[in-house]
């Protein structure tokens, strides 16, 4: 290429250089000019910003959405309250001698044991961060937090401030559904990519952790000028405004509206209250509607969800794990339980689903038969005679049933009763639930090594609702509900909503049919079956021989079925005789399943009373209590005076009384 | 090889680096020294690393004959362009952008080097007008279409600084060799054109917030508006002789954000004052004037407009990180040249100035 040979080309060369020059001049007297303004005529105000910069950012926790029942009534709140906390210069390793001080002087406010305090107040600053302030205790009393403010002129380091703590207004009742909140963990932290700094509360169990994400709201923050030592000064606005800052208000969470009506679920809890000579009730109760949505949901004993935000000590930690009756484990769908007799009415439904009998057929039940080389005894030693199904459920006869299963066997059986939901999840979504079991020859073959073949004897064993068969309180409110209507299979559910704090939907369940057992795509049972079970379980309720005859209520018309489900084995002749000898461990659980009204039920309520021997005396009047509130809230008009719906016209009652 | 050669090398241009990159080591050392117990925290090692390695490349680039180059100048674009578009199936994804390619031992950024490919290319381009006084509208049209594919290809990363700065390197040197005022005009009412449409259809949110923030820092919480403010006291607070070395508070404090990146230079200024950064501007300010007097004294068209490409990439990176500092431009992750902590940054800067050594140099090494 000729290029510097002409004269021409290189002038013109020179030339660009001298605009190239003279255009970095101009650009960099631009930056020359701008860093004299800043650093020369401007430097002092910089230099006064710069020794006063010392802004720090405070969160402003933004409250936790409510929880609601069906009505919008509150079941889980917020409540202002104090914390106490430290500034972080307290903290700083020179400041030593001061820190002890003033942990002395605080302990002696809160009444407690300096060194705990001490120890607590650093673990809690070492998971906050060196510019937060370190955590002493939330929920400090309010006079407390007076006396506290009161001495900030001694102690300037003592922060007290104004904080939205979590709410139970109903304390214990179903603690386990709502779960707790506390502060988040190191792998909380770290795991989930929610944006979760030290000294956040997080949900930690039930609905507070599952749906943590929508109930917690998004943190404001506010700016603060600290000094050296690290003590807030009075807001120099000048600097704050200058750096453009101004306060991030705190967005409140969402709005969890559950299916549970707060009448019904403190009547539920209430009637675990019921002192009886067993002492304080323990074990789970669950209340449906009939598109299944949960409108009480108790598990006993329970724990105050409270106590987890103040800070709950290890000893309460302890005790809450070791405890015999485990108050944090849900006993309503987590826990899984022999049925005992709740379970014979899904055999008689299957029985007559499967032709074995029919509403009219007459079996003899004696006090005892032989099979397989050993007696079968009856819980009544002289028998109950020739008895249809509707009677063999009225005095829940075992040898009825045996002979049922004896005739069926146990595949046959499970069929059917497996989709009525036993054995199975329930579908339920935000809760833990356990899926229990339901046996059939298959299973034994690949589940009990010792030994995988069926005995003819368990048939028997399994038509009584013992055995291998173990399921939870929620299944079997589960598989009433499908009998109370007639053949529909409902997935319970529990969160009905959620709503956006300005109403908008975020969420929404809807009542989930999983199938009609009446069709022909499904089992195409007949209706008339479900009316001979149904007919059965008013007799055990109404009936002269009933089981829960004394349980029931003469205001209105209730069906179910009384269970008694072993803890340990005992020969058939002590099962009711000397279960209250026994030591409470060894004692059986009681049962009881109904519904009401009978004539057109609207609730299913099932009830397991842990070692309270008797599904009748133990679980049977919760059941009844829970409703009877029921009836009272949405047919008033039965409980007025003189008034005794039960006894008359129905027809049930024509029919079999 | 004979000495009498080897003479040309430009020892200005030397110097002006070596200052340089040892300011920039002591300011970092500033910058990161208390994030490790020892002082020697693990980013001024790797820093120290990365600038010898820049200085080995920066010494070999300049014995290579860059006229060899040429014969490759299309190979090297292509190649570059294929790997650019290759990041958008497996590059890595960072903070929403996907900009890195992956080799195991360290990570490529092909948008870094595209910029200095399309300088390669362009002075290709150029190199045959420059004799006239001044390009015509068919002139710019294959320049027009290798600048916009690599920049196609950054926007959608998206990585709109450095698509941006490819423009800008474009213009810059259409400029240099001159262009028709009409022309100029025309230019102008493209970009008015331009403007709008980039920011309803080409702009992030987050890069729409960060004009925002510049233009009114008020309104802003805790984004550009803060680290704009929180950079201007700490240049300002520097006043005339600085806080003193590693005695700045803004960064010793941490109140200043990414001070050891896009920030460097604010702690240069709080630590050595207007005397401080008057002075490192003025190093920078020698250092384009070495690349223009190189770019000036060469008879090689193509040697000269590839100073030219150099000298304005580095120029654009020094003034857009510096006016950001000083808050007259809106944030925006652009480093300093031989001080912003960063291997990448480095290296190319060090291997772009080889260039321009080789240029002085005119060494035919092969």
């Amino acid at each position: 290429m000729n290029f510097g040979s002409s004269e021409a080309t290189k002038e013109l060369n020179q030339n660009r250089a001298r605009y190239a020059f003279s255009f970095l001049i101009f650009f960099f007297l631009i930056i020359f000019l701008r860093l004299w303004y800043l650093q020369i005529l401007q430097g002092k105000k910089f230099r006064t910003f710069s020794q006063k910069n010392s802004i720090k950012e405070r969160t402003i926790y933004a409250p936790r959405g409510p929880i609601l029942d069906r009505n919008g009534k509150v079941l889980v709140g917020n409540i202002p309250g104090y914390r106490l906390a430290l500034e972080p210069s307290t903290f700083r390793r020179k400041n030593k001698e001061r820190y002890k001080e003033v942990i002395d002087y605080i302990s002696t406010i809160l009444d407690e044991d300096p060194e705990g305090v001490s120890a607590r107040t650093k673990r809690n600053f070492s998971k906050t961060g060196a510019f937060n302030p370190g955590l002493v205790k939330n929920q400090i009393s309010n006079k407390q937090a007076l006396t506290l403010k009161q001495s900030r002129i001694d102690f300037p380091e003592i922060i007290v401030e104004e904080v939205i703590f979590r709410d139970y207004p109903l304390s214990e009742s179903a603690a386990q559904i709502f779960g707790y909140v506390s502060h988040a963990t190191k792998n909380q932290m770290k795991n989930n990519r929610s944006f979760l700094v030290p000294g956040d509360q997080v949900g930690q169990a039930g609905i507070e952790n599952k749906l943590d994400r929508m109930i917690r709201g998004k943190d404001g923050i506010s700016y603060v000028q600290v000094d050296a030592r690290g003590r807030v000064q009075k807001a120099e606005n000048s600097l704050i405004s200058y750096m453009g800052l101004s306060k991030v208000d705190p967005k409140i969470g969402n709005t969890v509206v559950l299916t549970l009506d707060k009448d019904i679920q403190t009547a539920a809890y209430e009637a675990f209250k019921r002192d009886d000579k067993y002492g304080l009730r323990k074990g789970g109760l669950v209340a449906l509607n009939m598109q299944g949505e949960v409108l009480a949901w108790t598990s006993m004993p329970s724990f105050d969800p409270t106590l987890f935000q103040t800070g709950i000590s290890s000893e309460m930690w302890k005790s809450l794990n070791t405890h015999s009756f485990k108050p944090l484990t849900d006993k309503v769908a987590q826990g899984t339980y022999m049925p005992g007799s709740v379970f014979k009415p899904l055999v008689g439904l299957a029985s007559l689903h499967h032709g074995e009998i029919t509403k009219d057929t007459r079996v003899e039940a004696p006090g005892y038969i032989f099979f397989g080389g050993r007696r079968w005894h009856d819980h009544r030693a002289s028998g109950h005679g020739f008895v249809n199904v509707e009677e063999a459920l009225e005095v829940s006869s075992n040898v009825f049933f045996y002979k049922l299963g004896m005739q069926l066997g146990v595949d046959k059986l499970t069929d059917v009763i497996s989709r009525l939901g036993l054995g199975n999840k329930t579908g339920i979504k935000y809760v833990e639930e356990s899926k229990g079991l339901l046996p059939n020859t298959k299973w034994k073959k690949e589940n009990v090594k010792k030994e995988p073949r069926w005995q003819r004897g368990e048939d028997l064993n399994y038509a009584i609702g013992q055995g291998y068969t173990n399921i939870s309180v929620l299944q079997l409110a589960k598989s009433y509900l499908s009998i109370a209507s007639k053949g529909k299979v409902y997935s319970p559910y529990l969160i009905k909503e959620v709503l956006s704090p300005k109403g908008k939907t975020i969420l929404e369940s809807k009542p989930n049919l999983e199938e009609d057992l009446t069709t022909e795509e499904s089992l195409s049972i007949d209706p008339k079956h479900f009316d001979t079970i149904i007919r059965g379980l008013i007799r055990v309720a109404h009936g002269k021989k009933g089981t829960a005859r004394y349980r029931s209520s003469k205001r209105f018309l209730m069906a179910g079925k009384t269970g008694t489900a072993q803890v340990k084995r005992f020969s058939a002749n002590d099962i009711y005789k000397k279960c209250e000898e026994l030591p409470i461990k060894d004692r059986h659980h009681g049962l009881f399943v109904g519904f009401a009204p009978a004539e057109k039920p609207e609730i299913v309520v099932a009830a397991l009373a842990l070692h309270a021997c008797h599904g009748s005396s133990g679980a049977a009047p919760m059941v009844t209590d829970v409703l009877r509130a029921y009836m009272k809230k949405h047919h008033p008009e039965l409980f007025l005076k003189d008034k005794k719906v039960a006894k008359n016209s129905t027809k049930y009652k024509k029919e079999t009384f | 090889m004979e000495w009498k050669e080897a003479k040309k090398f430009d020892f200005n241009l030397g110097f002006v680096i070596m200052a340089l990159t040892i300011i920039g080591l002591l300011n970092l050392y500033s910058a990161t020294h208390a994030q490790s117990t020892t002082g020697l925290s693990k980013m001024f090692l790797s820093q120290a690393t990365w600038m010898g390695i820049g200085w080995l490349i920066f010494i070999s680039v300049s014995l290579i004959n860059y006229s060899f180059i040429k014969h490759f100048v299309w190979f090297i674009y292509v190649t570059n362009l294929i790997l650019l578009g290759s990041v958008k199936y497996f590059g890595k994804s960072f903070l929403g952008a996907q900009r890195w390619l992956d080799f195991g031992f360290f990570r490529f950024q092909p948008s870094e080097t595209m910029k200095i490919s399309l300088v390669l290319v362009l002075s290709l381009i150029f190199a045959r007008h420059l004799k006239k006084q001044a390009l015509d509208l068919q002139d710019l049209i294959l320049p027009a279409i290798v600048t916009i594919i690599p920049f196609a290809l950054t926007v959608t990363q998206p990585d709109l600084g450095t698509a941006l700065i490819m423009i800008i390197i474009l213009g810059s040197m259409v400029l240099y060799i001159g262009l028709r005022l009409k022309l100029i005009l025309i230019a102008l009412a493209l970009m008015c054109l331009a403007a709008p449409l980039t920011w309803s259809f080409g702009m992030k949110d987050y890069q729409k917030q960060r004009v925002l923030n510049f233009l009114n820092p008020g309104k802003d919480l805790r984004g550009g508006g803060y680290n704009s403010r929180q950079s201007k006291i700490a240049v300002g607070s520097g006043n005339l002789f600085g806080r003193g070395y590693m005695q700045g508070t803004q960064s010793q404090l941490e109140f200043l954000p990414e001070r050891h990146t896009d920030f460097i230079f604010s702690v240069l200024s709080e630590e050595h004052g207007f005397i401080g950064s008057t002075l490192t501007i003025i190093l920078f300010f020698l250092l384009f004037i070495s690349i223009l007097r190189v770019a000036q004294s060469t008879e090689d068209p193509y040697g000269s407009l590839v100073c030219v490409g150099v000298g304005t990439i580095l120029f654009w990176h020094f003034f857009i990180n510096v006016g950001m500092v000083i808050g007259i431009l809106p944030v925006v992750g652009v480093p300093l040249p031989l001080l912003s902590y960063g291997g990448s940054s480095m290296v190319t800067t060090m291997g772009s100035l080889g260039l321009v050594s080789s240029v002085s140099l005119k060494r035919f090494f092969f």
